[in-house]
Order: C-alpha cells, then structure tokens, then sequence
C-alpha cells in the first residue's frame, strides 16, 4: 500500500492520506463536477487501508467549499471507515470549517449524527 | 467587425444589454465550460465585491456553483433532448448581489421541474435543516435546499415559452449586502 497523494487543483482539495500514521488529511475547496470521479480512488484506498489499519486513525476534514455532490461523496468515505469505528479501533473526524461557516459546519453535524463517528470541531481561517 | 455584430445579434435576440458590473456567460455549456464559469466567478466576486464580507462573499459563490453546476448537469444527462443554450449572469445592482441562470429544458422535463421546485418552496424554514439531512443520505438533490436555507435573499424560477416546444427555465437568486 502506497501513501494517497493528490495535489489541489482548481475545484478539487488536497489529499494526503498516510496508512503507515493514519493521518488522513482531505483540505481545501471541494466543487469538482464530477465529485464521484473524484472521490472514487480515494474511497478505494480508504477500503484498502481497512483491511489493515493504523492503531489510530484521524481523518481531517479542512473544507473551504463544498459542493452538494461532494457532500454525498464524503458521507460515502465515511461509510467505508464505519465498519473501523464500530469495531472499537480509534477513529476520530477532524472537522475544520471556516469561522462563522455555518453550512459546512452542519454538513459535519449531520453526517455525525447519522452515522455516530465522534468528530471534533475546530473552526479555522482559510 | 463581423464578430462583434454577431454577438450583439445574439445579445439583442435574448435582451441582454452590456453592463461593466457584471459577468455573464451565453452559449452551450459542458462541465468543463461551466468550471471555467466557475473560476471567472470566484475572481469576480471577491475583486469586484472585495469591499463586503468573506462570509458573505462565500456564500454568494457557493450559490454560483450550486446553480450553474445544476444547469450544466441538467444538460449534460439530457443531451441530444434539447438544444444546449445556456445563459449564466452574476450582478450588482447596488445593495444585492443577483445570479441568474437561464437553460433550455424539454417540453417534457416541464412538469418534473416544476414539481421538485413547488416541494422544495413549499418546505417550511424550520424544517430545511431536517430536509437537508434527509437528502444527504438518501439520494435526493441537495442544490435547491441550499439556496433556500439562504438568509437574506430571494429566490424566483419561472418559465418562458419562446416558442412551441422551447421552454426556457429562468432562476434568479437576489441576496441582501451581508446578509446570508
């Protein structure tokens, strides 16, 4: 398994996702138009990495902008990491949103209630 | 000067007058268009309105992308259905920031459009948030409920029929100076 490393672009958000630390880390503006084309890869590697898991893994969400495709596609990469949560392995969302975004902020809100994953809220500036 | 009389041909036909305080996009449109509608759109908004709050100016362009990425899907699934001709506006008028989408839709799609807008308008504010996390997980489109948990802001659609069988839907988004 190799460390997922994709640069930003325009519309699309960095990723860094290290199996070896189980740091995942996802930051930046998130309006590709084709959010599951963009998603994909990341959600198979996130499949993978479960099979073999850090002892600890945090996913940082740092989300400047996200559009409505790209809601459903994180609330897809959650999914994939549920299965972990439920079976007692540390795994935490990190969820950093910009001081005073209300609507990223509650996009986390729901997806944590939904699917119980502990997040933590931390507001940021971009 | 053949090419600026056809664009003024082509503004004059669809009454849209040149302004220097706004940006506008007319013609077909695929997703990588409407990205390329998308950058301009970001650097528009916040050198031209760099005065009003980043909070504000966020949500002005989460509205941007929201409707123009809903437009430029729509025409991407119905290809073929109907001629792709799209108009895309972002405005200042003084006290709001307007965007406006015009697109052709089929004779057919009439119908659907309307009913998903008439359900989405007719949801009460307190319950948008619930409504929002419904969509989430269950598959619906989330792009209309975003637009209306705007503060501040007014939102039309309506239909113009041009001419049989061409039907424009039209959707304007006004939203109050700071206040979103």
């Amino acid at each position: 398994m190799e460390i997922l490393s994709i640069e930003p672009f325009l519309q699309t958000p960095e990723i860094n996702f290290n199996h070896e630390t189980g740091t995942l880390y996802l930051s930046g503006k998130c309006y590709p138009a084709d959010a599951i084309e963009f998603y994909q890869p990341i959600i198979d590697w996130s499949k993978e990495y479960c099979k073999n898991p850090a002892e600890k893994t945090t996913l940082i969400c740092e989300v400047e902008y996200l559009n409505s495709a790209s809601q459903k596609q994180l609330v897809e990469l959650m999914l994939v990491f549920k299965p972990l949560h439920d079976s007692g392995k540390k795994f935490v969302v990190r969820w950093r949103y910009e001081e005073g975004d209300d609507d990223i902020l509650s996009v986390g809100e729901f997806i944590e209630h939904e699917l119980e994953i502990s997040f933590e809220y931390q507001e940021v500036q971009f | 000067m053949i090419v600026t009389n056809d664009i003024q041909h082509k503004k004059e036909l669809f009454d849209l007058p040149y302004h220097k305080d706004q940006l506008e996009y007319w013609g077909p449109i695929t997703p990588a268009l409407a990205d390329s509608f998308l950058t301009m759109g970001n650097t528009f908004i916040y050198q031209y309105f760099s005065n009003l709050d980043s909070t504000y100016l966020k949500s002005v362009f989460s509205s941007l992308v929201v409707m123009v990425q809903n437009v430029s899907q729509y025409a991407e699934n119905s290809s073929g259905g109907v001629e792709n001709q799209v108009f895309f506006r972002v405005k200042d008028d003084g006290q709001h920031i307007l965007i406006t989408t015009v697109n052709r839709i089929t004779a057919k799609d009439k119908l659907s459009v309307k009913s998903i807008f008439d359900r989405i308008f007719a949801i009460p504010e307190q319950e948008l948030d619930a409504e929002h996390k419904k969509m989430l997980f269950t598959g619906g489109g989330l792009g209309l409920i975003k637009l209306r948990k705007l503060k501040g802001k007014t939102l039309e659609y309506s239909f113009l029929e041009k001419k049989e069988g061409q039907i424009w839907l039209e959707i304007e988004l006004k939203l109050n100076y700071g206040n979103t």
